[in-house]
């Protein structure tokens, strides 16, 4: 019954798309409304087959389990590739529904035109070849359960809050492709539009990293995997937008306007299909990969019509330095994307890029940005003579210099620049890459292999493995190893899943200001446990200064 | 030649030197980070860096210090040693990645990952 309806209300919402293409505005609003209470009403429905545990809808079969507790089988709801894709669509018709307000007249008939063209698209995926209401008669008794991995708070609240960073590029791209001169007040609605979608963005990428870093266990914030670099396209490209609308060069705003969108669906749509390859995904499914080819291409297409318009005047170099510099990080990371899918088609083997690569390729492109970045900053004699007070007080309080260059930075942060706007969001970027490079440096590992009782010498630590446990809970197995490494206790567990036959290893972290131990469980082979223990530097930090990039990016307090 | 042709050609050369300071850098990094999955019946037929395939049963053993176990696919078994600690998923007859480099008749592994799809759940069937 529920899937029924779910399906007629789906259909519906695409069927309603029809009058929004109508001439009378009041017709087409209307038509919008409609469509936008439908598609929320599908959401509601989805995640209501999941509370119920109906699991005659296959999706919910897949993805659900009678015995999981009740808040992640809400969040089941996008465990996989359609519930995610329905929620996509729901989240770009409701951010369309504040933004609409904003328009009138010819704009807004067109907007809500190209509108429904783009979603269109998406509905009809969603409708004939990613369907989450396709049920059977027979049903499952049980459901075949939520990931593991997937069944922790980060990855829980992690995938909407990206998607809603991703939809902010719909409706810059939907203004580029319904007002062709950009008139100032389009270009205010884009950079609206796009502030608060840089920095949720931000957040949900961060959330992802925080997340791989608790439940994965291979000790990173960040691992060059595809899945990750995806959500890198349309952030960089975002933020490409912003510092065009900020210059005003009309030429640049359209091209990363279609670029921010384009790569926000190419994201959205290659993770979770199965296209990519990385260390997590395997299957191809040819129907997904040509229907969504053809619609990218569509709107490509359709992009690449308003990307030829006229050009206007001179841009200072620096600022074309910069947009090149975005495009091509895009245009490579698009294609360690694509060349591994290219060149495995056509049975050549499947291409890697590893770490390495990326870890090569990035520093020049950082430099750049560092080098672009000063040549924006305006020099102040007083900020300069400020942040050195902070950072000798801060040095010789604290004797940690590494800290005291960072809060130096961080008070030449503050009173430097044109506005605070600025100064946050780019001095949390630098900091970050500071951040970012200090861990890289200051941070270790050990492996650890012990039989229960022993007690080990490694590199000055002395680490026993007091005793192990077993637990039995409700949906998993526990073992877990009470260790204790310079007299503090770890408990870091694996966890069996029988109902997915999967073990997950939860970690075990003590955090200090700079510093933090984690400590995760390997395979036990032969009843000796085996563990690393990383000692990692500042990466809490990292994530601080991610959040100070986002929060500037939103803050327009006092523009001096 | 002119003020105009100095300039252009002074940006020309400009743009020259920063393509191929940044070509030399893209190489770089090409021919360090870009590799070519490798089946176990690749081995001895090219060098490899990254290898997919199952664990065979029964073959995991610990010996000095570092975990013995083989890797095979259809045609070819191999022999895989690593010293470090084996991911929570890794486990007999299930896929495996492994990153490292032939010695001998040994693959070293200095990483391994257990292969997961697209829903995290790790591979039984490649």
């Amino acid at each position: 019954m529920i899937a029924q309806i779910g399906q007629i209300v789906l259909i519906l919402s695409f069927v309603l798309l029809l009058p929004i293409c109508n001439t009378n505005v009041v017709v087409q609003t209307r038509a919008f409304y409609m469509h936008a209470v439908m598609l929320v009403i599908a959401a509601v429905v989805l995640v209501a087959a999941f509370i119920a545990n109906d699991f005659s809808l296959l999706y919910v079969a897949a993805h659900s389990h009678a015995d999981l507790p009740l808040f992640y089988r809400i969040v089941a709801m996008w465990g996989g590739h359609s519930g995610s894709l329905l929620l996509f669509v729901v989240m770009m018709s409701t951010w369309m529904q504040g933004s609409l307000s904003k328009l009138e007249g010819e704009l807004k008939q067109k907007c809500l035109r190209h509108y429904a063209l783009v979603v269109g698209g998406l509905l009809l995926i969603v409708l004939l070849v990613s369907n989450p209401f396709v049920y059977t008669v027979i049903s499952a008794q049980k459901g075949q359960s939520l990931n593991p991995l997937l069944q922790d708070f980060g990855m829980s609240i992690h995938p909407p809050i990206l998607y809603l960073g991703y939809v902010s590029g719909l409706f810059p791209f939907l203004l580029a492709l319904s007002d062709h001169s950009l008139s100032p007040k389009t270009q205010f609605l884009m950079k609206e539009s796009i502030r608060y979608g840089i920095a949720i963005l931000t957040i949900g990428i961060l959330l992802g990293s925080w997340w791989a870093y608790r439940v994965l266990g291979w000790g990173g914030y960040w691992g060059w995997d595809p899945v990750e670099n995806a959500s890198l396209l349309p952030w960089i490209s975002l933020i490409g937008l912003y510092h065009a609308l900020l210059s005003g060069h009309r030429r640049w705003i359209r091209l990363f306007a279609c670029i921010a969108f384009i790569s926000a669906l190419l994201s959205t749509t290659l993770i979770r299909s199965g296209l990519m390859d990385s260390v997590h995904s395997f299957s191809v499914d040819i129907n997904v990969m040509l229907v969504l080819g053809l619609y990218t291409l569509m709107l490509s297409v359709l992009s690449f019509k308003v990307c030829l318009m006229s050009n206007d005047g001179k841009a200072w170099w620096p600022f074309k330095l910069h947009m090149f510099l975005s495009l091509f990080v895009v245009v490579m990371i698009l294609l360690t994307l694509i060349l591994p899918m290219i060149t495995d088609y056509f049975n050549q083997g499947k291409l890697v890029f590893d770490a390495a690569f990326f870890n090569k390729a990035f520093t020049p492109v950082i430099v750049i940005v560092l080098f672009g970045m000063v040549m924006y900053w305006p020099r102040s004699i007083s900020a300069l003579v400020v942040s050195f007070i902070m950072f000798m007080i801060y040095g010789l309080v604290a004797s940690d210099w590494v800290g005291a260059i960072l809060i130096g930075l961080g008070g030449y942060a503050v009173h430097t620049g044109l506005n605070h706007h600025m100064n946050l969001a780019h001095m949390g970027f630098v900091c970050m890459l500071f951040a970012i490079v200090f861990n890289a440096h200051f941070s270790s590992y050990h492996d650890v292999v012990i039989y229960d009782g022993d007690k080990l010498d490694i590199d000055g630590m002395t680490i026993q493995l007091d005793h192990t446990t077993d637990l039995k809970k409700e949906n998993y197995i526990e073992k877990q190893a009470h260790i204790l490494i310079d007299g503090a206790t770890y408990n870091p567990s694996i966890r069996y899943y029988p109902d997915s036959d999967m073990s997950v290893g939860k970690v075990d972290v003590r955090i200090g200001l700079m510093r933090e131990r984690y400590i995760a469980l390997g395979a036990i082979i032969e009843d000796a446990w085996s563990f690393r223990v990383h000692d990692q530097f500042m990466l809490r930090w990292i994530w601080a200064f991610a959040v100070m990039m986002a929060v500037g990016v939103v803050y327009q307090w006092r523009n001096r | 030649m002119n003020k105009k042709h100095y300039k252009r050609l002074c940006s020309t050369l400009w743009v020259t030197v920063l393509l191929v300071i940044s070509a030399y850098f893209f190489i770089d990094a090409i021919s360090s980070g870009m590799h070519f999955y490798a089946d176990p019946s690749d081995v001895g037929t090219r060098s490899v860096s990254h290898i997919g395939g199952k664990v065979k049963e029964g073959s995991i053993q610990r010996k000095d210090n570092h975990y013995l176990f083989q890797v095979y696919d259809q045609n070819n078994t191999i022999q895989v040693s690593f010293d470090g600690t084996l991911p929570p998923l890794f486990k007999e007859d299930r896929m495996v990645v492994l990153i490292g480099g032939m010695q001998d008749d040994t693959f070293v592994a200095k990483r391994v990952y257990a292969k997961h799809d697209e829903y995290y759940r790790s591979g039984v069937e490649s």
